[in-house]
């Protein structure tokens, strides 16, 4: 790797030997110790990055295209050059109790299942393979976020990674701090000898008190020489131990800086998980790179309102930056998922990359952002896989609970589980063509069924208009090409989940009204996906 | 009946009470007379063998002594024999009390204090520690902002391990302290934390350097001088030359690679990492008996009483010169150091411990907002540290006609705007920088009101204390009623072992229990509940208007009625929660004062209350007694008391 790649400037970072002594802490040091017991696949990493608000759709999705032969969408098309690294993913759906909520859609991602309790969940998909492949590394996962906003009304929300207790595990912000656990710890050779001197003067110090105090003092006193031989065991325990490969990496890698804003912070902890990777100091790892409700802003693209009101464009989208801003943002983000595709593929694995020897999950927990549906969530995964992954398409499932594809990413990291969350299987159309045949076969039946004065019954494919100063607009596709407005309230949308049956045919009882010779929805009491 | 060797030195023992003639010898008469029937070894009712306790031989043994105190409390307090029974004649209760004393309490028939322990720093001093010491803040503000939420805790908090509650019930519990392997490996990173905050501070660094920027040309004898202020104040006065020459050769040696700001936070760490810093160490003269600590030891122990950190200034100047050691002097700072802002240690950590208030901003299970949370834990500390601004009764702490009431707790007590003295403002900002403006802008913090209430007044009924003896979702006036007999009372009380709650045993009188009120209505029929829950349930069943969240309610979710009625065990009875207090004043007003004294006498010392602290107790009660029961006559007379002001190096 080349030196200068790690970007950040370093001029904030203490240089003196005080700093140069920050310490690991124990839970880093003490699973190197069992090194080589997993039976996980060679080396194979996984990595989560969750963006949480949602798309607006319209952006987002992909139309008209083949599992290989796709044009990437407005939100998409950072990933132009990744394109032959990617999965895109569609009709992915999480549980439907969390429709139109903010509670548990962080939740169901992680887990596939709505949330248990505002404090106790199931273990997180992530950390179920972290127990699995764990051991083998110096630090069993990380949790980092890059968005600093933490819901207080619900804690849940904050976090990705549940341990097997269903408590959410610490998240770290401060991409300073991930760096001193990682690599200035008790596997960085020069970390040991630094350690070694101050404890000898730590000693020496101890000798000359413990001389004059009394025999009782001297008794308590001890417990302070025990420990610092406690330290010393440990470190001679690593000295003998020495993984020359990772320590010829960790010398290449250099300090990182504070980072003062979310741009600063998203990158650096990208860097941090590509280089953990690199060094092999953990294979797992989750980032929250939004939170759902962030009230995170953007000026470093120009845009100075929040994400979390922005991304309920139907309702704010008088406000200044609007939907552009929430597409600005949305595609900043998918910037930061091509920068750290890049990012993996510039290292060098044993074999091939650390890109080829990794599985990279991209998403939200919901799809609109406004709406909340949960139906076809906004995913992308990429990554070698080991092998496991075949790149380089757009596949678009029947609806699929979004437990098969955690089911599947476990498997791919060797942890075989029948069932897991709202999983109903594994999810095929990833280490091979899919080859779907398109659920929606335009076969004639598409009509108005019943039509009795202002109430109608039509069947159809539901659409969504793709004007961005029209967004309540959606539309019914009939056969032989007729399309029927659907203009409607907020709050039918919302209460009876339309938007996420966009892409089905649907089946959706209401009331219509001539406009300007054509039939116009205006109340819709029924819809129902078929 | 042998007499021991113990008997002859009592025998001759000079001062404390009339013995009687042979020791323990009317002691064992009494008690084989008046107490074998129910507590021989075959009957040990309660589980309580006086037999075997005549028979021990070993009288300093825990367990022995641990029987022997409970005997003297009972017997002293009248508690046993048991009503029923005829009670013990003057000379017989005086018999028994006597010989405890002059066994357990006295040493060679003198007061004394018991050994002095080592004290290594609790993580809470050790933060306020290099607070002080490096001149920057190294917390949380304390400010609601959605930046710094709930449940986030400082960088210190996160490297420096918890400590645990040691036997005294907190966490500068000295034995405790000793016990835990000290974290090496934490404390250097915390060091390396502190010290990169320090380094990047203009202000603090010239405080201490005593230049801006990187001076190159600093010459080794000015870094010397450098360091040997730094030692003086880190290591609190603890003079030892090898150990600093330690430091300067750190200096020394690091300073031929690097700057010399650099080489001077290394030897700077080093300092911090020596026993020196993390060990209060006192100057030794190794006595048997009681001797005047030095006065660097004594403007210590005053700093990590009344601020949980190191000496000031003032502090130190005092004791450089030894003035420290004029009795006029030390009330003069104890009086000082009581205005400071630090003040607010004991009612975080203090009073945070002993009323375990402090667990609702460490325990998940009490959280529901960060503004509520926040909102209920500063009603009960700005309450506390009212009483110490205002030195103001401990009996408030039972009931007062004024309150802090805070805007987020959901619970609105009439009541008017007052001030006794300024407003708290001085304890926001006292630990942390402040924001200006945030802390209006995003919290308002309580605010102090007179209040005509049956409801609400002193800290029993605070949401937060509510809050805290509740289960998540439901009331348990049983918790509640504990909570009160030990931490107000100070009657712990313990689950009763092999005896099956009542909700799962066999109906009672035919009737299966479903209502709360039976089940505790139960409790007084059986006589295996009755000698605890007489006590417990009463003042549980006082607090049943409140639900889980503090809040006041006439009936339960089921519509059921609340019956907060209750008998005392002298047969006063109440009907609101207001009239359950002014009983508990009335009828337990000394074991309310004695064991607040104690709870304090206690953390001030670091160390759980030996019978030898006893006289030294009792006499803090009396000066507090005629004093109207107020607080700060209460800490300057635990830091007037020979406890305090002097070591003594053997037991």
């Amino acid at each position: 790797m080349n030196r200068d790649s790690y970007l950040i400037p370093r001029r904030s970072f203490l240089r003196g030997v005080g700093a140069a002594l920050a310490l690991p802490s124990l839970e880093i040091m003490s699973p190197a110790l069992s090194y080589g017991n997993s039976a996980a696949p060679k080396n194979l990493r996984l990595c989560v990055l969750f963006k949480g608000a949602g798309v607006n759709p319209n952006s987002w999705d992909i139309n008209g295209a083949t599992e290989t032969e796709f044009t990437l969408s407005k939100l998409l098309s950072p990933l132009e050059k990744n394109k032959k690294d990617i999965v895109i993913l569609r009709n992915i759906d999480a549980d439907q109790r969390a429709n139109g909520g903010h509670q548990s859609v962080t939740l169901t991602f992680m887990t596939g299942n709505v949330r248990k309790s505002r404090l106790v969940q199931r273990q997180s998909f992530d950390q179920v393979i972290a127990d699995h492949v764990g051991g083998a590394t110096p630090v069993k996962s990380l949790q980092l976020r890059s968005d600093t906003y933490l819901d207080a009304n619900d804690p849940s929300e904050n976090f990705l990674s549940f341990g097997a207790d269903g408590r959410a595990l610490p998240v770290e912000h401060n991409p300073e701090v991930v760096f001193n656990r990682l690599f200035k710890g008790f596997n960085n050779s020069g970390f040991r000898k630094r350690t070694t001197s101050v404890l000898d003067e730590v000693k020496e110090s101890y000798q000359s008190i413990v001389r004059k105090a009394s025999d009782r003092d001297r008794q308590v006193l001890e417990h302070y020489l025990q420990s610092v031989r406690d330290v010393e065991r440990e470190l001679d325990q690593f000295n003998n131990r020495e993984d020359a490969a990772r320590d010829s990496r960790m010398k290449r890698i250099q300090p990182v800086a504070a980072a003062s804003d979310l741009a600063q912070r998203t990158r650096a902890m990208l860097d941090l998980i590509a280089l953990a990777y690199w060094t092999d100091m953990t294979r797992v790892s989750t980032l929250m790179m939004a939170h759902t409700e962030t009230r995170s802003t953007y000026d470093f693209i120009g845009i100075n309102d929040e994400l979390h009101s922005l991304s309920h464009f139907v309702r704010t989208r008088n406000r200044s930056s609007g939907l552009s801003g929430y597409d600005k943002i949305n595609h900043w983000y998918v910037q930061q998922f091509s920068y750290f595709l890049e990012k993996l593929k510039s290292l060098d694995d044993d074999e091939g990359s650390v890109f080829d020897n990794s599985i990279v999950l991209f998403g939200s927990g919901i799809k609109h952002g406004d709406y909340h549906s949960v139906s076809d969530l906004p995913l992308v995964l990429s990554g070698g896989g080991g092998g496991q992954i075949l790149p380089g398409r757009y596949v678009k499932y029947p609806n699929t609970p979004n437990g098969n594809l955690l089911l599947k990413l476990m498997d791919m990291m060797g942890v075989k589980k029948e069932q897991y969350g709202n999983s109903t299987g594994l999810l095929p159309g990833i280490s091979e063509k899919a080859n779907l045949a398109p659920k929606y076969v335009d076969d004639g039946s598409w009509k108005i069924l019943k039509d009795e004065g202002g109430k109608l019954l039509v069947k159809g494919m539901l659409k969504i208009s793709v004007k961005a100063d029209d967004l309540n607009l959606y539309l019914v596709h009939l056969s032989g090409g007729e399309i029927l407005e659907l203009r409607t309230g907020f709050g039918t949308i919302h209460n009876l989940r339309i938007d996420a049956c966009v892409g089905s045919v649907v089946e959706l009882e209401g009331e219509y009204k001539v406009t300007d010779g054509r039939k116009v929805i205006t109340k819709v009491k029924r819809c129902k996906r078929l | 009946m042998k007499p021991s060797g113990y008997m002859i030195l009592m025998l001759l023992s000079a001062t404390g009470f009339a013995l009687g003639e042979a020791g323990i010898g009317p002691v064992r008469e009494v008690i084989e007379s008046r107490c074998l029937g129910c507590h021989d070894s075959d009957t040990s009712k309660g589980g309580i063998d006086l037999e075997q306790l005549l028979s021990a031989r070993e009288l300093k043994a825990a367990k022995t002594a641990a029987l022997w105190q409970k005997v003297d409390k009972v017997v002293g307090a009248g508690e046993m024999p048991p009503k029923k029974k005829k009670p013990l004649n003057t000379e017989q209760k005086a018999q028994v009390g006597g010989w405890y004393k002059s066994f357990y309490v006295l040493k060679d028939g003198r007061e004394h204090i018991g050994r002095s322990l080592l004290r290594r720093l609790s993580r809470y001093e050790l933060i306020n520690t290099l607070e002080d010491l490096l001149h920057v803040s190294l917390r949380q503000p304390y400010v609601y902002s959605p930046e710094f939420p709930a449940f986030l805790p400082s960088t210190l908090e996160t490297i420096l391990p918890p400590d645990a509650p040691g036997e005294s019930g907190f966490y500068n519990d000295a034995e405790q302290l000793a016990g835990t392997r000290p974290p090496i490996l934490k404390y250097s990173e915390a060091f390396d934390y502190a010290l990169r905050v320090f380094s990047q501070d203009a202000e603090a660094r010239e405080k201490i350097f005593g230049f801006k920027g990187v001076s190159p040309g600093l010459r080794e004898a000015e870094a010397g001088r450098i360091l040997q202020r730094f030692m003086e104040r880190a290591w609190r006065g603890y003079r030892n030359p090898e150990s600093e020459e330690v430091v300067l050769r750190a200096y020394r040696d690091t300073r031929r690679k690097e700057a010399p700001v650099a080489s001077l936070l290394h030897a700077m760490k080093t300092g911090l990492l020596s026993p020196a810093f993390v060990y209060r160490i006192e100057m030794v003269m190794d006595k048997a008996t009681p001797y005047p600590a030095g006065a660097h030891e004594l403007a210590c122990r005053l700093s990590y009483f009344l601020w949980a950190s190191m000496p000031d200034a003032e502090l130190f100047a005092l004791a450089a010169d030894g003035r420290l050691l004029d009795a006029t002097v030390l009330a003069a700072q104890v009086d000082r150091m009581l205005k400071s802002p630090r003040r607010i240690s004991l009612s975080e950590d203090f009073a945070g411990q002993w009323l375990g208030f402090g667990e609702l901003w460490t325990n998940k299970a009490f959280y529901r907002n960060e503004r509520w949370s926040r909102g209920i834990y500063d009603e009960l500390l700005f309450f506390f540290d009212e009483l110490i601004k205002s030195d103001r009764s401990i009996l408030e702490i039972v009931d007062s006609d004024w309150i802090y009431q805070s805007d987020y707790t959901g619970v609105r007590t009439a009541g008017k705007g007052h001030s006794f003295a300024a407003k708290h403002g001085d304890i926001l900002g006292s630990r942390s920088e402040n924001p200006p403006g945030i802390q209006e802008q995003f919290y308002k913090p309580p605010r102090l009101i007179r209040i005509k209430s049956d409801q609400r007044g002193g800290l029993i009924t605070t949401v937060g204390i509510l809050r805290v003896t509740s289960a998540p979702e439901k009331t348990n006036p049983i918790r509640r009623g504990v909570w009160l007999l030990d931490r107000i009372i100070g009657r712990p009380m313990h689950a009763p072992e092999n005896v099956p709650a009542l909700s799962e045993s066999e109906k009672v009188d035919g009737k299966k229990l479903t209502d709360l009120a039976d089940i505790l209505k139960a409790h007084t029929s059986k006589a295996v509940c009755v000698s605890c829950h007489k006590h417990i349930d009463p003042l549980g069943l006082g607090l049943e208007n409140f639900d889980p969240f503090g809040k006041w309610r006439t009936s339960y979710r089921n519509k059921r009625p609340v019956r907060s009625r209750g008998v005392f065990p002298s047969g006063e009875t109440f009907e609101t929660p207001g009239r359950m207090k002014q009983v508990l004043l009335g009828e337990y007003r000394e074991p309310i004062v004695k064991n607040i004294a104690g709870r304090m006498f206690a953390y001030a010392l670091g160390r759980k209350l030996e019978p030898h602290d006893r006289p030294a107790l009792r006499r803090i009660c009396d000066t507090l007694g005629q004093d109207g029961f107020k607080i700060n006559t209460l800490i300057a007379a635990i830091a007037g008391s020979r406890q305090f002001l002097c070591r003594q190096d053997q037991p």
